[in-house]
């Protein structure tokens, strides 16, 4: 279609085994769904009902999860340093390109920004359990540790997205990229929550823009990767899993509380989670304009910035004007908070929609056979 | 046993400790207030209880709001105003560990300095209104500037990486 792409089909190795690297990706993003869960359980659980220690069943997904994405990519850098060793040259459509670390390793680009990642998530996470010893329970997504760990484990779950992007060639790879970053787009909206607990003093609603500014980047860099199906297909696992995710969580909430018989708070939303399925609804709505508009005239990195600024803009204010004017993400719905608000939100979309331009080939570079990407240039 | 059957015994050791732990955190606060204090709330005399005493910033403790004759006829607010005139109103609802009394749970002031708790409380003798001023002392443990610097290393890096990615790639439309 392009020259980049030849030049992409040139670089990429020869065709691999559809099973070759499916068990592990597919394993690594069974992690980072397990994590989501549990952190949407935990949210209904201190929302709810409120009682805590680190030994609760949300906890025990959250981390769980997190090991499980985190020894997977352990155990691939392990088996490609290991193949390496015997004079195979890793696949890079497992994992993405092979890097060498610290001189021995062969590190799958994907895993090792999992792994390393997934280890840094376990550190913040004791370093969490310290700081409820110090501070108590009372739980807030702004505290040091949490955006340690949130920060990490969303850096995890992008791994799982390059080593999905890297087997984009088969049916589950495409499918798999698309659900991670979906999980991705959701982990790191929540982990951006912090922004709404800062006293930032200022009438642009920080929190609400990165709300939507997130899952818009998303289904933007699936267009940008996928370039058939996968803006759409972004936007709607966005919405699929956020619609099981909550709906578990406040399942869960109720039958965990019934299991250690503690009654719920007072004033208590247990039902159908409307309000945290209204932006992935809207995100949809976005992703199908995206995916006509883009088959319609190819992704240029202008047309990105575009798509991503004026989606940006008309997410925010229909969020605000609709549901905006108390708590929450939805902010404040004065009008010149929400023109400021608007603004903000319009800039940085159409910021990240131009960078995605660049670093989503980057990630289509992903399963290329060149060890330095400095490489690129020469070939430039 | 096998590995997997270790492995297996553990999972199942930590769901058990998981299922069984946590009413540990779930005692009647009552049992638990260390301090009182009575606030006059119109013509409602309440009892605030703290379990946690003095209360220092960022520390979470429980508070109980019980006043005179229950609070089986009787609604209300409570506002917290921090010391920067910031101010949080939420209803007085029932604490989840002990439905005879309002409270709150599981929750912390988030900066040193005095804090008014003000009460508007609505009842069978009318409507009332009550304010408890406290003394919240600094925060424990290290100072938040560092604890910050280093819990915001992850995302840091992770913009690093991206820094990294986009300048190491080149432009696509360089690309022959």
């Amino acid at each position: 279609m392009t020259t980049a792409n030849e030049a992409e089909r040139q670089e990429a190795g020869p065709p691999v085994k559809d099973a070759e690297g499916r068990l592990p990706a597919l394993v690594m993003l069974a992690g980072t769904l397990i994590s989501l869960s549990g952190l949407a359980w935990d949210i209904g659980w201190h929302t709810d009902v409120g009682p805590d220690s680190f030994f609760t069943l949300p906890h025990l997904f959250v981390y769980s999860g997190g090991a499980i994405a985190g020894l997977t990519s352990l155990v691939m850098v392990l088996r490609a340093t290991s193949a390496q060793r015997r004079g195979v040259e890793p696949d890079p459509a497992v994992g993405g390109r092979a890097f060498k670390v610290l001189g021995v390793f062969a590190a799958p680009i994907g895993y090792l920004i999992g792994g390393i990642a997934a280890a840094s998530f376990l550190v913040y996470g004791l370093w969490d359990e310290w700081w409820h010893g110090l501070y108590g329970f009372d739980v807030t997504i702004a505290s040091p540790p949490h955006q340690g760990w949130l920060n990490s484990i969303c850096m995890t779950i992008m791994g799982a997205v390059i080593v999905f992007a890297a087997a984009r060639e088969h049916r589950w790879g495409r499918y798999g990229f698309m659900t991670a970053l979906a999980a991705f787009g959701s982990y790191f909206t929540i982990t951006s929550s912090a922004l709404g607990d800062i006293n930032l003093d200022s009438q642009i609603n920080w929190d609400g823009i990165a709300w939507v500014v997130i899952p818009i980047a998303c289904v933007l860099l699936g267009a940008r990767v996928l370039p058939r199906g996968g803006a759409v297909g972004t936007g709607l696992l966005n919405l699929v899993v956020n619609l099981v995710i909550w709906n578990f969580g406040n399942w869960a909430v109720v039958w965990y509380a019934d299991v250690q018989h503690l009654a719920l708070r007072d004033f208590s939303e247990l039902g159908f989670p409307v309000e945290r399925l209204i932006l992935p609804t809207a995100v949809f709505v976005f992703s199908v304009v995206v995916e006509l508009l883009l088959r319609w005239r190819d992704a240029t990195v202008w047309l990105l910035g575009l798509y991503g600024g004026v989606g940006a803009v008309v997410i925010m204010w229909w969020v605000t004007a609709q549901f905006g004017g108390g708590h929450g993400p939805y902010g404040d719905d004065s009008s010149s908070g929400l023109v400021l608000t608007c603004v903000a939100a319009g800039v940085l979309g159409a910021l990240i929609g131009m960078a995605i331009w660049r670093l989503g080939y980057a990630m289509r570079l992903a399963n290329t056979r060149r060890i330095d990407a400095s490489d690129v240039a020469v070939a430039a | 046993m096998t590995v997997v059957g270790r492995v297996i015994a553990l999972v199942c050791a930590v769901l058990a400790l998981s299922i069984g732990v946590a009413p540990s955190a779930a005692a009647d606060p009552l049992d638990y207030v260390v301090h009182t204090e009575h606030v006059q709330v119109g013509p409602y005399p309440m009892t605030v209880g703290f379990t946690v005493w003095p209360i220092r910033a960022m520390q979470s403790l429980d508070f109980t709001f019980a006043p005179d004759g229950g609070i089986a006829d009787k609604s209300g607010t409570v506002t917290q105003i921090a010391p920067d005139g910031r101010s949080d109103t939420d209803r007085l609802s029932r604490h989840p560990r002990n439905r005879s009394v309002w409270g709150l749970d599981v929750h912390s002031l988030d900066a040193s300095g005095t804090w008014t708790l003000r009460f508007e409380i609505d009842g069978s003798h009318g409507a009332g209104t009550g304010e408890l001023t406290i003394d919240v002392l600094k925060q424990p443990g290290p100072p938040l500037p560092l604890s910050w610097a280093i819990g915001l290393i992850p995302l840091a890096l992770a913009l690093g990486f991206y820094v990294a990615v986009w300048v190491r790639t080149g432009s696509p439309n360089k690309r022959r």
